[in-house]
Parts: C-alpha cells; sequence; structure tokens
C-alpha cells in the first residue's frame, strides 16, 4: 500500500517517522492557545463586571457606552472561547500525527514479539 | 481495496477479516480533506463577527449622544448579524474538530491494516459501528442547522432594519410589523444555533464513545497477533 497522499500529508508524515518519543510542536501549541482563550475570556468577564456597575446605577449618561461595550464584548468573548476550541483542533491534529508514528512503531517492533501459534 | 473474505462478531462488534488492509473509507478522505477549510472558515467566519461587533459598538456610542433613525436601524441591523457569523462560526470550528475526530478514525483503520500487515497474518477491521453512523448523522445535522439559523437571522437582520429605519425615537420603531416579524423569527433562530451546536457537540460524544471502542479492539487484535490466540467466530 503507498505510504501517502498528498491529501494527508498534514496528518501523516511524509516519511515513516523514526523518532519515536518525538513530541510533536502541536501539543504545545494547543496549549497555549487554550490558556490564551481563557485569559482572554476572563478578562472580558471582569470588563462585564465593570459594564454590569454601569447599567446598575441607571444613569443615562452611560447610555451610549453601556452599549458600545455590550456590543463588542459579546463578540471578543465568544472568539476567546473559539480560540480554545482551536487549541483543541491543534492538539487533535497532534494526536493524529503521534498516531502514525505509532503506527511506524508497531510495524517495526510487533513481528518481533509475535509467538508461533500451538497449531502451526 | 482488499475484498473481504470473511464477517466474523468480536465483542467489539462486527469485524472483516481480509488477506490485506482496507484503507480508509470515503467518509475518512473526507475527514482529511474537510478538517482544516472548516477550522479556517470558522476563524473567518468568527473575525467577521469580530469586525460587525466592533462597528455595532461604534453605532451604538454616536446612538447614545444622539438618536437619529439611521443610527438605531444600522445598530439593529449588526446585532443579529453579529450574532449569525459568530455562531457560525463557533458551529465550522466543532465541525472542524469533529473532521479532526473522523480523521483519527481514519488513521486507526488504516494504520491498524498497516500494522497486522506487517505480521503477515490477515487484517481484522472492524465493519463501521453504529455509534460512527449516529456520529456523520448529527455532525451533518447540526452543520445544516447553523446554516438554517445563519440564514434565519440575516433576514431577521433586514426585517428589523425596515422595522428602525423610519423610527421616530429609541423605542418608537416605524414599522411595527417589520419589527414584530423580527422578534418572532429571532426568537426561535436563536435557539436553533444552540440545537444547532449541541448536535455538533453530542456528534463529538459519539466520534469519541467510537475511538474507545476502535481502540479497545486493536489492544485486543496485537494481543491476539503476539500470543497467537485468536478471537472471535466465523
Amino acid at each position: 500500500m503507498a505510504f501517502n497522499t498528498g491529501t494527508l500529508s498534514l496528518t501523516r508524515p511524509s516519511a515513516p517517522e523514526k523518532e519515536y518519543a518525538k513530541t510533536f510542536p502541536q501539543f504545545f501549541v494547543g496549549l497555549v492557545l487554550a490558556g490564551a482563550g481563557m485569559m482572554l475570556l476572563f478578562v472580558f468577564f471582569i470588563i462585564s463586571a465593570v459594564v454590569a456597575g454601569w447599567v446598575s446605577d441607571q444613569d443615562p449618561a452611560d447610555f451610549g457606552r453601556i452599549l458600545a461595550y455590550d456590543s463588542w464584548l459579546f463578540p471578543f468573548a465568544i472568539a476567546s472561547i473559539a480560540v480554545a476550541k482551536i487549541g483543541i483542533a491543534v492538539i487533535l491534529w497532534g494526536i493524529v500525527r503521534s498516531l502514525w508514528v505509532r503506527v511506524a512503531s508497531l510495524k517495526e517492533s510487533l513481528p518481533a514479539l509475535i509467538q508461533p501459534s500451538s497449531d502451526s | 481495496m482488499a475484498t473481504a473474505i470473511q464477517s466474523i462478531s468480536t465483542k467489539f462488534g462486527p469485524t472483516t477479516v481480509t488477506p490485506a488492509g482496507t484503507g480508509q473509507g470515503m467518509i475518512h478522505k473526507m475527514a482529511n480533506w474537510m478538517w482544516l477549510p472548516m477550522i479556517m472558515m470558522g476563524a473567518m467566519a468568527i473575525a467577521t463577527a469580530i469586525g460587525l461587533g466592533i462597528a455595532q459598538a461604534s453605532v451604538g456610542s454616536d446612538l447614545g449622544e444622539e438618536f437619529t433613525a439611521l443610527r438605531k436601524a444600522n445598530f439593529e441591523t449588526l446585532k443579529p448579524l453579529t450574532a449569525g457569523f459568530l455562531f457560525l462560526g463557533e458551529a465550522f470550528l466543532l465541525s472542524g474538530i469533529a473532521f479532526l475526530l473522523g480523521t483519527i478514525l481514519g488513521a486507526l483503520r488504516w494504520g491498524g491494516g498497516e500494522v497486522q500487515e506487517s505480521v503477515g497474518g490477515p487484517v481484522k477491521t472492524l465493519k463501521m459501528p453504529l455509534s460512527a453512523k449516529i456520529f456523520v448523522v448529527l455532525m451533518m445535522m447540526g452543520l445544516m442547522l447553523e446554516f438554517v439559523a445563519f440564514g434565519t437571522l440575516t433576514y431577521v437582520a433586514g426585517q428589523a432594519h425596515s422595522a428602525w429605519i423610519s423610527a421616530t425615537g429609541v423605542d418608537a420603531p416605524g414599522n411595527v410589523a417589520d419589527l414584530n416579524r423580527a422578534t418572532a423569527y429571532a426568537a426561535w433562530a436563536n435557539p436553533l444555533r444552540e440545537v444547532a451546536l449541541a448536535l455538533i457537540l453530542t456528534s463529538i460524544v459519539f466520534a469519541l464513545y467510537t475511538i474507545s471502542n476502535v481502540l479497545g479492539f486493536q489492544f485486543s487484535r496485537i494481543r491476539e497477533l503476539i500470543l497467537g490466540q485468536e478471537e472471535g467466530g466465523a
């Protein structure tokens, strides 16, 4: 069977991976993205608490400011969650590549472990 | 593609036994192709929503300073559009994650076949389990419903604009019928977008369940190969 096709080059290494203990950069990048997403979300949460204070003040002068902050806070907060989701995706990408390392490792080591079956 | 020589039953589900690996199915190839475009489209939709949100914030700030019908109409138009793009982006991202899980299943299937081929024995491959079929159906349904919700929110945006463009005050729309129509459509489009996301998330649960089943099958198969004790009957 052909080892690779162009469509799979992102998920399956283009040559058999021999460095079996390799840690893929996707795992680090995924964690950083997830952490960044959560930190951004925390910042927007604090800003939302400030806006909630303006709302409870019921000062007509704050009307425009509240509309403006509400308008941008919502998409930015959802975008922060999206950053964390992209982190999940990047780590899954790393898992797919690790699976192919596992396949290469097993293909190399498994034949040496096979015992002759009792009926052969 | 190898020809199936027999079907057997294992505790992990119906399994085919072939002389060579079966490679990846159509759905796995599609997952390999689609995960990156889905994530990129999701990022673009969310970037668009951020742009719309910033525009809405600017209009909202102006509206707070001085009321004009145009400002009010633009503000009310941008609100559903921002939400529509945001949740469409979320759906694309979750679908990208679901496709990546499909890619993992494809790698397990293809790689499992190659490992079994390397020891020269027959290749056992799980038939597509019910959980995998449910995974695909739920993911597609979720994405389709999210498209419907997005289309509806776009319609709501149009109706909101025509309702407020001739407004005489912050609480006095020019066209009450259009405002009622926008409110009614938004009332079910907003929950629909959440339902769509829930369907995609549930599909991810089924994908993870399928992965756990396939991993169990492969551990069992490796044990069979090493110990030479075949399980399952024809």
